[in-house]
């Protein structure tokens, strides 16, 4: 489609009374896109940020409105242009004419038309047998989380997702974290950090590839837990939970003293590179683990907010 | 005994001298360690890492009473006074030698320092530990 048509579109279609910008898309074009791709309404409403009920009314819609920023996300998800989705008046489309001369040869256009519909049915049953028969992925998730931190103190949480394909594949993860804690950096970059909430769609995951986050609990609940899950692009797997540790307890030891002891010892320091030094780029306060674990042991100075190294 | 069961027995012994050594060979494929030198004026300790290597090692050398360090290579980390030890901190290393050097202000008395090594397994991330006299 033309720039000029579509950009005509797009402010035709635009809503200016509340501010928000609406468009028109087209329901059936939806529909079309998300099947031809094998991919579930749910997939479809956890990547945009609605309920399968609202994509399952888009599709069932001719020409629904929605928020141009919803539209956008859609067409990145199905990996198409948005003026693929943008629904277009009947005027706009050219009419053919039917000449004479092809009237004329209307029986060999019949068997042409009767062999071009044969050819797609028995394409459409080759793509319905193998979109039948694709098997659920191989595919896991695991968080790894300290079990203590102190009150406003940041702390990494690292969800390790491993997975079977033949090639790489798109996923979504989303976690929720205890009422009372929020994400403060994430790596790779979330699509959407809402405070307690952090979601990725990832595209061209490997077999095993680490999200990671810094968080901080500033009154995080007793039995506050982590909830996390995973949905897949086009396979046949339903949404799975993240697993592993889900509860961090808020206390006046560094969250890498495991045992709690006020010391950070060799062990914990080796855990520290071990497991959460792998992700570059998380910003983790290392050289502070590494000076508390040179002194003798630290303090949790609460009205500073900060760790007392004793020397 | 039949022919059958020494057969089976055979078998049995061979397996298990098979795995026993494959055992040794994977303990020994992420670290090894020993004294070059040990007397005298300095100590050298050599740790050949395997790949894929640890994420990082710990090397803490405990001294003979009454030794007092001249100088590490490369320098260490802590230095415990009290308990006369010494320790290293290696992040990332990358396989190959490493050799860490100590220097004494006076010879070395009796059989020289000791060395314990620890580093987490980079196959299952177990802590392993390893002494070295």
């Amino acid at each position: 489609m033309e720039e000029e048509v579509l950009s005509k579109l797009m402010a035709k279609q635009r809503n200016g009374k509340s501010g928000i910008a609406m468009v028109q898309i087209s329901g059936s074009a939806l529909r079309a896109l998300r099947e031809e791709q094998g991919l579930t309404q749910l997939y479809l409403a956890t990547a945009v940020g609605v309920t399968t009920e609202t994509i399952s009314r888009w599709e069932r819609q001719d020409s629904p409105t929605l928020k141009e920023e919803n539209a956008l996300k859609l067409a990145d998800v199905l990996e198409t242009p948005l003026d693929e989705l943008l629904y277009v008046e009947e005027e706009l489309e050219p009419v053919a004419e039917i000449t004479p001369e092809r009237e004329e040869s209307s029986p060999t256009r019949a068997k042409g038309t009767a062999l071009v519909v044969l050819s797609l049915c028995i394409l459409l049953g080759i793509f319905y047998y193998f979109s039948r028969t694709t098997q659920p992925i191989d595919i896991s998730a695991s968080r790894l989380v300290p079990g203590h931190s102190p009150s406003g103190q940041e702390f990494p949480v690292l969800i390790r997702v491993e997975h079977e394909a033949d090639t790489t594949i798109s996923l979504i993860l989303k976690e929720r974290l205890p009422d009372g804690c929020k994400v403060v950096r994430s790596i790779p970059k979330a699509t959407s950090v809402d405070d307690t909430f952090v979601k990725w769609v990832a595209r061209d995951v490997p077999g095993s590839q680490l999200f990671a986050y810094l968080a901080c609990c500033a009154t995080a609940e007793e039995g506050g837990r982590f909830k996390g899950t995973l949905l897949v692009r086009k396979s046949r797997n339903s949404e799975s939970d993240v697993l592993g540790p889900n509860r961090i307890f808020l206390s006046n030891y560094h969250w890498a003293d495991t045992n709690q002891d006020g010391v950070i010892d060799d062990e914990e320091l080796l855990a520290v590179y071990d497991e959460f030094d792998l992700v570059k780029g998380l910003q983790l306060d290392v050289e502070e683990i590494e000076s508390i674990w040179m002194g003798s042991g630290y303090r949790w100075d609460v009205e500073q907010a900060r760790f007392e190294i004793l020397p | 005994m039949t022919i059958s069961e020494m057969l089976r027995k055979s078998c049995f012994l061979f397996v298990s001298t098979l795995l026993l050594f494959w055992a040794g060979v994977l303990q020994a494929e992420t670290l090894e360690v020993r004294y070059l030198e040990n007397s005298g004026l300095s100590s050298v300790l050599e740790i050949r890492i395997a790949s894929p290597a640890p994420s990082s090692v710990i090397v803490k050398q405990q001294l003979p009473p009454g030794a007092e360090v001249a100088a590490t290579i490369p320098t260490h980390k802590k230095y415990n006074n009290r308990k006369n030890v010494v320790t290293w901190l290696f992040k990332r290393p990358t396989p190959g030698v490493l050799s860490v050097v100590t220097r004494y202000t006076s010879p070395l008395q009796g059989s020289g320092a000791t060395a314990v090594i620890q580093c987490k397994s980079p196959e299952d991330g177990s802590l392993m530990t390893l002494h070295v006299q």
